[in-house]
C-alpha cells in the first residue's frame, strides 16, 4: 500500500499550486456538504417528528389548549408546535390584558403565525445557498484546476523537449483528478439540495395549512365571545 | 453542526484512506506478456509495400485468366430481372439447333412440295375433288411427320439446358483477386532503404552508444555526414563505409572518421531483423552531433 499511496501523495504535492489550492478547497467544500447534508437530515427527521406528535396531541381533543401549551412551550419545536404555541401565546396575551375588542386579535394571531412561519423556514432554508452553489459551480472549480494543471504540465513537457507519455501523463492525470474531486462535491450537493427543497415545501405547506386551520378555530372562539 | 463537520471530515478521510489502498492493490499490473506492439504504419511504408517484395517467386508465366465467376449475386435487382429473361431465350434459341443440324439435314423439299401441290390445284377448283385432295393430305402427311423426325427436334427444355444460366449481370473478378502472391514489383523501383522506427532508433543508439565524439566536436556543433552502409544478413558490414555527403567544416574528416570508426566496431548490428534486409541491405545513414548526443 505504502509505495503507491506516497506515489499518490506525492503527484498531490507536487501539483502546481493552483491545481493544488484548488484540490483542497474542493476537499474542504466535500466536506462541508456532507456536514450539512447530516445536519439537514437530522434537523428534518426531528421537524417531521415534532409536527406529527403535536399534531397527534392536537387533533385527538384530549388536552385542552392550555395544557397543550404547557406540554409544547418548553419543546423549542421547529414545525406546527411552534406556530401553536406562537399564536396561543399571543391569544393569552391579549385576553389576560383584558382588551376590549377581540377584532384586532384575529389579525394579530395571524400576523404572528405568518411571521412564525417565515423563521421557521428559514431556519429550515439556512445553507441550502451552500449545496446549491457548491452544486452548480463545483465542477467549474474542478475545470479550472484541470485546465490550469494541462497548461503546467504542458509547458513542462515545452521545457523537457520529450513528448513520451511518461513525460505527459502524470502531470494530465493530477490535472484530471482535480475535476474528479470538483464532481465527487458536485454530485452530492445537488441530490441534497434537491432532497432538501423538496423537503422544506412540503414542511412550508404543513405550516401554512396548520396556521389556516388554527386561525378558522380561534376566529370562532373571538366570535363566540363577541 | 459541529458534530456534523466531525463525522463528515473522518467520513473523507476513510473514503481517501480505502481508495488508496484500493488503487495500491490496483496499480501494479504492468504485465509484460500483456503489453501489444504497436507498429506505426505511415502511408510511405504502404506506398514502398507496393514496390514488392525482394524475395517473391518470380513469376513469368501468365496470371490465370480472370473468368467471371458466379458468386456476386447480391446485386439482384428485382425489377429488371422479369424483362431480358424471355428475350435471351428468342434470340438465341434459332442459332443453337443450326449448330447440329449439318449432319442430319431436314429436307426442305416434301414442304415446298406439300404446299405448290395445293397452290396448282387450287385456280381448278373442283368442289368434288376437295375430298381426294383431302385423301391426298391424309397421305402425305405420315411421310411429313417422318421427315420431322428425322430433322433435329425442336425442344423448347433442350434449348433451355443449351442457355447460359449464369447471371448476365455478374460481376468480373480482377486479377489481384485469383492472384493472391507477393508480386516482384516494378522492375526498376528504387529500393528505398527505411527501416522500421523501432529498428531504426535502436541502430541510432547502439551508434550513439559506440561514437565517441572527436576533440572540437560537442552537441552544439553544426556538423554532418552522411555514409553509405552495406550490410550482409547477419548485420555486419559488407565493406567498409563510403562518405556519400558532408558538411565543409575543419572537423569534417576527423568527425567522418569517427563516424566510420563507429559503424566498424559496433557491427554487427544485429537489431536489424533479417527479414527486413532487403530493406537495409543498403542504407546511408545521417551522421550528426546533435542526434548522437542526445
Amino acid at each position: 500500500m505504502s509505495s503507491s499511496s506516497l506515489e499518490l501523495v506525492s503527484l498531490f504535492w507536487h501539483a502546481h499550486w493552483i491545481v493544488k489550492l484548488v484540490m483542497a478547497g474542493l476537499l474542504v467544500t466535500s466536506v462541508w456538504v456532507w456536514a450539512i447534508a447530516l445536519n439537514k437530515t437530522r434537523l428534518f427527521a426531528r421537524i417531521r417528528k415534532a409536527g406529527d406528535r403535536f399534531e397527534q396531541a392536537f387533533w385527538s381533543g384530549e388536552q385542552s389548549f392550555e395544557e397543550l401549551y404547557k406540554t409544547f412551550a418548553r419543546a423549542d419545536g421547529h414545525s406546527t408546535d411552534a406556530l401553536f404555541v406562537a399564536a396561543w401565546e399571543e391569544w393569552k396575551r391579549s385576553i389576560e390584558a383584558h382588551v376590549r375588542s377581540l377584532a384586532g386579535l384575529q389579525t394579530r394571531i395571524e400576523k404572528k403565525m405568518n411571521v412564525t412561519i417565515a423563521r421557521e423556514i428559514e431556519h429550515m432554508e439556512r445553507r441550502l445557498l451552500v449545496l446549491a452553489t457548491v452544486g452548480s459551480a463545483g465542477p467549474f472549480v474542478g475545470l479550472f484546476g484541470t485546465v490550469a494543471g494541462i497548461m503546467s504540465s504542458f509547458q513542462s513537457i515545452a521545457a523537457s523537449q520529450n513528448t513520451s507519455l511518461a513525460v505527459v501523463a502524470p502531470g494530465i492525470a493530477e490535472a484530471l483528478f482535480a475535476t474528479a474531486i470538483g464532481l465527487v462535491a458536485a454530485i452530492p450537493a445537488t441530490i441534497f439540495y434537491n432532497k432538501f427543497t423538496v423537503e422544506v415545501n412540503r414542511q412550508a405547506q404543513r405550516l401554512e395549512g396548520f396556521a389556516d386551520e388554527f386561525s378558522a378555530i380561534l376566529s370562532r372562539q373571538i366570535d363566540e365571545r363577541g | 453542526m459541529r458534530s456534523d463537520w466531525i463525522i463528515s471530515g473522518c467520513g473523507h478521510v476513510a473514503i481517501f484512506v480505502a481508495g488508496f489502498v484500493t488503487l495500491a492493490s490496483s496499480k501494479p499490473n504492468m504485465d509484460m506478456s500483456n503489453l501489444v506492439p504497436v507498429i506505426i504504419v505511415t502511408d510511405n511504408d504502404v506506398s514502398r509495400a507496393a514496390l514488392g517484395q525482394m524475395n517473391a517467386p518470380n513469376q513469368n508465366k501468365p496470371k490465370p485468366l480472370a473468368d467471371k465467376i458466379d458468386v456476386q449475386k447480391q446485386v439482384e435487382q428485382v425489377a429488371p430481372k422479369a424483362a431480358p429473361k424471355p428475350e435471351i431465350k428468342t434470340d438465341t434459341g434459332p442459332p443453337k439447333p443450326q449448330e447440329k443440324p449439318p449432319e442430319q439435314k431436314p429436307d426442305p423439299k416434301p414442304e415446298p412440295k406439300a404446299a405448290e401441290k395445293p397452290d396448282k390445284k387450287e385456280p381448278q377448283f373442283k368442289p368434288d375433288k376437295i375430298a381426294d385432295l383431302l385423301k391426298k393430305d391424309e397421305k402425305q402427311k405420315p411421310r411429313e411427320e417422318k421427315q420431322t423426325q428425322q430433322s433435329p427436334k425442336y425442344d423448347a427444355s433442350e434449348i433451355a439446358q443449351l442457355l447460359d444460366h449464369r447471371d448476365p449481370r455478374r460481376e468480373l473478378t480482377s486479377g489481384s483477386a485469383l492472384n493472391q502472391e507477393a508480386s516482384l514489383g516494378a522492375p526498376n523501383a528504387a529500393p528505398d532503404a527505411q527501416l522500421s522506427q523501432d529498428e531504426f532508433s535502436a541502430f541510432k543508439q547502439r551508434l550513439s552508444a559506440c561514437w565517441s565524439p572527436p576533440p572540437g566536436v560537442d552537441s552544439n556543433t553544426n556538423i554532418y555526414v552522411q555514409l553509405r552502409v552495406l550490410f550482409r544478413p547477419d548485420g555486419s558490414l559488407a565493406q567498409p563505409p563510403v562518405v556519400v555527403a558532408g558538411s565543409a567544416s575543419p572537423l569534417g574528416p576527423a568527425f567522418a572518421e569517427s563516424a566510420k570508426r563507429a559503424l566498424l566496431q559496433c557491427q554487427p548490428f544485429t537489431m536489424l531483423k533479417p527479414e527486413h534486409y532487403p530493406q537495409w541491405r543498403d542504407v546511408t545513414v545521417n551522421f550528426s552531433p546533435r542526434e548522437m548526443l542526445n
